[in-house]
């Protein structure tokens, strides 16, 4: 069934890395966009870790739409890490695994801003 | 290992707020577990039901009372799955699909529910809406 969300953040070369943990739902969106908002009126890049997200529905997805918008104008970016596969299958429902940069672990996520 | 049962009901009935979508977590976790669905139909459900449920939340008109009614059914491995709010209730073919071209940051829960499960209707009687979903099980 899955714990509330909760998240962590740290630095990771130019990004802020978000680690999310539990479920990403429609009770929770608003305080994650809004947390998003404000990272990234700090730096451009946030990579958020999604491999620890037991389930995600269309407000979570919203969240993060909305937050790559924002990163977007600001010209930086929301990539992604670390999707399991149910996560990756919502994703795909809509459409929004061409949307993203996803990448398999934070690590490579890390890499491909300096590249 | 545990034998799937055929046939048994759960329900709950919960106050409109959106961190009780928590409650409807656990009837579909319950559902699971007793139906021994495997884990993607499972997972299709979970999502179906969690967009359900916060569409009948954020249009309930209640406030305090136990308006939000989720009761999973399975007969026969057909799975019906009942919503019901008190909300100002909507037309499901008025609903337009997602624009995939703007990609609006919501709007995408209908959409979704009907992806997912076989058939998706909806009702209105007495001031109670009811969004009926039903899937096979196997």
């Amino acid at each position: 069934m899955g714990e509330p969300l909760g998240f962590n953040e740290y630095s990771a070369g130019k990004a802020i890395v978000i680690e999310l943990k539990g479920r990403f739902d429609a009770s929770v969106a608003l305080p994650v966009k809004n947390r998003m908002r404000s990272l990234l009126d700090d730096t451009p890049f946030i990579i958020a870790d999604l491999g620890q997200i037991s389930f995600i529905d269309s407000s979570g997805l919203g969240a993060l739409l909305a937050s790559l918008r924002h990163a977007s104008r600001r010209g930086g970016d929301l990539r992604l890490a670390n999707m399991t596969e149910k996560i990756q299958q919502v994703f795909a429902l809509i459409r929004l695994d061409h949307v993203f940069k996803i990448y398999p672990d934070v690590k490579s996520a890390v890499q491909s801003l300096k590249e | 290992m545990q034998l799937p049962n055929r046939e048994f009901e759960l329900s709950v009935r919960f106050e409109p707020n959106i961190k009780n979508l928590i409650m409807g977590a656990k009837l579909v976790a319950e559902f699971r577990t007793k139906s021994g669905v495997d884990t993607r139909m499972g997972d299709q459900i979970e999502l179906a039901v969690g967009e359900a449920l916060a569409n009948a939340i954020k249009h309930s008109r209640s406030h305090g009372d136990n308006a939000i009614g989720l009761i999973m059914n399975v007969t026969e491995d057909m799975l019906t799955v009942k919503v019901e709010d008190n909300g100002i209730g909507f037309s499901p073919e008025k609903i337009p699909p997602p624009d995939f071209e703007k990609l609006p940051s919501n709007g995408y829960g209908l959409f979704i529910i009907k992806e997912v499960m076989d058939s998706v209707s909806y009702s209105s009687n007495n001031s109670v809406n009811t969004l009926t979903m039903k899937k096979r099980l196997r």
